[in-house]
């Protein structure tokens, strides 16, 4: 489990896996996400919560790749909330909770394009690359 | 023994009341008088949880979806006996109680409280979450809501608390007292008017069992 949940820095959350898997973040399933060179959901927040991402992890079978984590704008186009990503050819790679900054995901219904739909996506620029992710939700 | 046991102050569950003692239960809008006569502790453990969608005989609860409410055998208990307990979610699930199948426990006016598995890290010790059932056919029952807007293939909950056996205690009037005046003493004694309490059932612990 994070070191942010055993320490308490947010008390109050939940931690758990990313709730999509599957190819594109498909699958209603928890478990792994394969890309699909275009947006793949890697967790979608529950009614009425909120979720900070606390770890990544991939492996990149393929050629030298980027990764862009963010959510999706009510107007459906990807919104990067944490800086590019670089994934290296036949290596695996990851960020922890040091790492990454303590975005908040959640629910904007504000009209497009200034809301969003508070689900974390990555966008890879390549296919097959597998990625889990840790999140703590907060109801 | 308290007036008023201390049920719901956010602390480890313990004996709201002991062996010999009396607790004035409010049921069905009245009240009601009984002794403790045995308690036994009712510890945490693998029999006292239940697996829902199991129980529901389905294999998974759907996304955002609900298991019917539905009785919780483990919880069933004969007459003269009830149950003291807290609860919590083993799974990312939210438990519904009703007592009865009928009205729902943890309610207001306009909503109906559940319980989460959020509850316990600003309840630690659960309070908030005491119940009790009492006797034979006032079985409790649960309904489960996933909040998730994905499947989950378990929604366990975990139960544990105490049970008392209880006898109903009978005023003993002298025989002097005509039928008039017993009418009218048992009378107050169901609406739990304290100072007839006092004299026909003595010291008693008064317990918001049911708030029906």
């Amino acid at each position: 489990m994070s070191h942010l949940i055993t320490t308490g820095r947010y008390a109050g959350l939940i931690a758990k896996g990313g709730n999509r898997s599957g190819v594109g973040g498909a699958a209603l399933i928890p478990g792994m996400v394969i890309t699909t060179g275009l947006g793949s959901m890697l967790h979608q927040v529950p009614l009425g919560r909120s979720f900070y991402v606390t770890k990544i992890m991939w492996f990149n079978p393929g050629v030298l790749a980027t990764l862009d984590f963010g959510t999706l704008s009510n107007a459906a186009a990807p919104v990067p909330l944490f800086p590019t990503q670089t994934a290296f050819p036949g290596l695996e790679g990851g960020l922890t909770e040091e790492e990454l900054v303590g975005v908040e995901f959640m629910l904007n219904s504000l009209a497009a394009p200034n809301g969003w739909d508070g689900n974390l996506y990555v966008v890879a620029s390549i296919a097959l690359i597998t990625i889990t992710v840790e999140v703590a939700e907060k109801a | 023994m308290g007036e008023v046991a201390n049920i719901f102050d956010n602390g480890p569950i313990s004996l709201i009341a002991r062996i010999k003692d009396n607790i004035s239960v409010y049921t069905a809008k009245k009240w009601a008088h009984y002794q403790v006569v045995y308690t036994e502790p009712w510890p945490r453990s693998s029999p006292l949880r239940v697996e829902m969608v199991a129980a529901a005989a389905v294999t998974f609860i759907a996304a955002n979806g609900i298991i019917a409410k539905r009785l919780v055998p483990i919880l069933q208990v004969t007459d003269g006996e009830m149950l003291h307990v807290r609860f919590e979610p083993l799974d990312d699930v939210e438990g519904v109680v009703y007592e009865l199948a009928g009205s729902g426990k943890f309610i207001s006016r306009n909503t109906h409280a559940r319980v989460s598995m959020v509850t316990c890290l600003r309840d630690p010790y659960l309070a908030t979450t005491t119940f009790f059932i009492m006797g034979h056919q006032r079985d409790m029952n649960l309904e489960v809501r996933n909040p998730n807007p994905v499947a989950l293939p378990q929604a366990r909950f975990q139960f544990f608390g105490f049970r008392y056996v209880i006898e109903a205690i009978i005023p003993q009037f002298p025989a002097s007292v005509t039928d008039a005046q017993k009418a009218a003493v048992t009378k107050k004694l169901e609406d739990g008017d304290k100072e007839t309490v006092a004299q026909y059932i003595g010291p008693t612990t008064w317990l918001p069992a049911e708030g029906r």
